[in-house]
This record gives structure tokens, C-alpha cells and sequence, in this order.
């Protein structure tokens, strides 16, 4: 995950001494087409979405960049912002209304004589299996670093990996499946 | 995909990693990002030349128009107003975990930062971090109550919406704490 750190470590610091525009945007630039593609990958490709999701994490970022330790890559920790954000859309969206054709709703349920990609199957996921196969298999982040944006240890995460995978393959292959296992979120 | 095995064949891994396609953000996002960002004092545009080289008699005519509209403004009866003429709101912070002294300072500099954003951005007018403790005076004095309030800040604002966006960008929401937004009424 080399984003050039030395560099992230600059223009942070310039943009949290001086809120500088210009020093923030070349952040945004760099970063954005990542935390883009995560978030869509989140929550099931609807741009729409992913577009709210990564605002919402910018707009966290900006304002606890002056806090950060650097205990982990500008990377890493970003993409642990648009997790927790995209927790709180799933959250937020919950409460407002019930998921219409969203990746929990009649999905899994649904007669699986219905082929389904692997994309469309992802979103089918549980919130919590979703996040760590998205992580480790399509992002290419560790089990440390898992656990580090999660909050979780990366035994756990290893764990909830191996159980993602077999429900992302009884999605993809089993007709009769109604229900893949919980998942912590 | 139709082993239960927990590692990922060759096809499985080649397969999920083809899913790794970032898109490219729209203008819209940026420009979307960049006002919100503003609207909560979280950036600040770089000084241009052009702005540095405003010829002073010009930057004279400007504070003598400011200074003209703060008296003026003043002088009614309405919702009090700064020079930018933007009524004023009180954020009152509440609650919040106790930090320990390192996080504390941490914090500090944390509201700080924040607080020189809005301050960049033209919003802010003040604000003070309280003692614990209140000391209450007055009819139903021995009641209890009165001392969640950690600190404040004086701000101004366009309006109630602006107000709210301003205070949603302060760091003592992420901490656990609450805040209260009351506008300044007129006197």
C-alpha cells in the first residue's frame, strides 16, 4: 500500500498547520479513487452511495488529521473512516427506510435459479463478512491491518475471512442457500 | 467457487481481485467535499498575488465600509450582529468522556485546529473551555445541574443551517460529547 507516505506526511502537515486548501486537495486527488472504489465495493456499487460515503469519511478525515499518529498508513487509516462511515450509511439508512433491493434484503432469500455475479454476490454478504473479504481479497490489506481499521484482532479477522469465503460460495453455488452466517459488524 | 476450503484458488483470487476497479471521482464530488469542508471551517484557499496587492487605499475603503455597517448594525434592535454582518449562535459543548491529561492535551490542540478553521472561514467570535464546577445562585439555587457545560463557542452564521453544518465539523461530537446551538437573540 505505498501511497508515498513521506510525501502524505508533508502535505498533511501543511494542511493541518494552515488548513491549506491546495495541500488538502493534492490529498484528495491521491486518495479519493481508492476510498472511491472501496466504498462502492461496500456497498454494492451504487455510486450514488459510495460518492455520500467517501464525503462523509473526507469530512471526518479533515477534521481528525491533526490527530493522527501515523501508526499506520494515510491509506489504512482513510479507509478505516470510509468503513466506519459506510456502517453508519447502513445504520442511517436502516432506520429510514426498510432496504428495498438492497444487498440484505429479499436477496438471499431469493430462488437462486437466478444467476448471480460475484459482484452482486459480495453485496449479498453480511455486513461484517463483507467488509473483511472486501478488505483482504479485493483491497490486499493484512489481517494487522484489517484488525486495525475493524477494531478487531487479526485472528478474528482471519476467522470472519475463512467463514466470508464459504458464504460467498454457497452464495455463488448453492440454490437452496436462504441465508449466509451472521458476521460480526 | 465450489470448494469449502478456506483459501482461495487461483480462479477465486484472479476473479476477486478483477472486482478492484477504482472509479474516477467526479468534479461534483470535489467541489461537494470542498464546500462542505469550508462550511465547517476545514479549509482555507491559499492567498492569491492578486489578493496580496490589493492596492491599500482600496483595503482602507473596504475597512471603512466594514466599520460603517458594524456601527450601523449595532445601532438596531435586531439579532446582534458581527462586522460580517451573520447573526451570532452559542454552542454550548456538553458531556464527554474524561480523557486522560495526554489525550486531553491532544484534544486541546485538536479544538484548537478546528477552532482556527472557522475562525479562517470568518465564523468564529469566540470561545472558552470551563472549569468543572458550577456555583449556583438565586431562587432553587440548591438544585443540582448546570455544570455539563465543558466550554463554548461564540459563532456567526448565515443562518440555523449554517450554525448546524458549523457545529457538526467540532471535534467534541467524535468524543462523545453533545452540543447544544442556541442563537444569540436580540436585546
Amino acid at each position: 500500500m505505498d501511497t508515498g507516505e513521506a510525501s502524505d506526511r508533508r502535505l498533511v502537515e501543511e494542511y493541518t498547520r494552515r488548513l491549506d486548501e491546495a495541500a488538502f486537495l493534492v490529498l484528495y486527488r491521491r486518495h479519493t479513487p481508492a476510498l472511491l472504489g472501496l466504498a462502492a465495493r461496500l456497498s454494492g456499487g451504487v455510486r450514488r452511495d459510495a460518492e455520500e460515503i467517501v464525503q462523509e469519511a473526507w469530512l471526518r478525515a479533515a477534521g481528525s488529521l491533526v490527530a493522527f499518529r501515523w501508526d499506520s498508513s494515510l491509506r489504512t487509516w482513510l479507509s478505516g473512516i470510509v468503513v466506519n462511515s459506510w456502517r453508519e450509511f447502513l445504520r442511517a439508512r436502516r432506520r429510514d427506510v426498510a432496504w428495498e433491493d438492497g444487498p440484505e434484503a429479499g436477496a438471499l432469500g431469493a430462488p437462486a435459479a437466478q444467476r448471480i455475479d460475484l459482484e452482486r454476490a459480495v453485496a449479498r454478504l453480511p455486513e461484517g463478512f463483507r467488509a473483511v473479504l472486501v478488505l483482504h481479497d479485493v483491497e490486499g490489506f493484512t489481517h494487522n491491518e484489517i484488525g486495525r481499521i475493524l477494531g478487531m484482532e487479526p485472528g478474528t479477522s482471519k476467522s470472519q475471512l475463512a467463514r466470508a469465503r464459504q458464504a460467498l460460495r454457497r452464495l455463488l453455488g448453492s440454490p437452496g442457500t436462504t441465508r449466509a452466517e451472521g458476521g460480526q459488524g | 467457487m465450489n470448494t469449502e476450503d478456506e483459501e482461495l484458488t487461483s480462479g477465486e483470487r484472479d476473479s476477486l481481485a478483477a472486482l478492484r476497479q477504482d472509479p474516477a471521482p467526479s468534479d461534483s464530488l470535489e467541489r461537494s467535499v470542498l464546500r462542505a469542508l469550508a462550511a465547517r471551517g476545514l479549509v482555507r484557499a491559499r492567498r492569491t498575488a492578486t489578493r496580496r496587492w490589493l492596492p491599500p487605499l482600496l483595503l482602507l475603503a473596504c475597512g471603512a465600509a466594514l466599520f460603517a455597517a458594524g456601527v450601523l448594525a449595532g445601532a438596531r434592535t435586531e439579532t446582534p450582529r458581527t462586522p460580517s454582518g451573520l447573526p451570532r449562535y452559542v454552542l454550548f459543548l456538553e458531556g464527554s468522556e474524561e480523557p486522560s491529561l495526554e489525550e486531553e492535551a491532544r484534544r486541546v490542540q485538536e479544538y484548537k485546529s478546528w477552532a482556527r478553521g472557522v475562525a479562517a472561514a470568518g465564523h468564529l467570535v469566540s470561545g472558552e473551555k470551563l472549569s468543572p464546577g458550577a456555583t449556583r445562585i438565586g431562587e432553587g439555587a440548591e438544585l443540582s445541574g448546570g455544570d455539563s457545560v465543558r466550554g463554548f463557542f461564540v459563532i456567526a452564521a448565515a443562518d440555523d443551517a449554517q450554525a448546524l453544518e458549523i457545529a457538526r465539523g467540532c471535534p467534541h461530537l467524535r468524543h462523545g460529547g453533545r452540543i447544544v446551538v442556541r442563537k444569540i437573540a436580540p436585546v
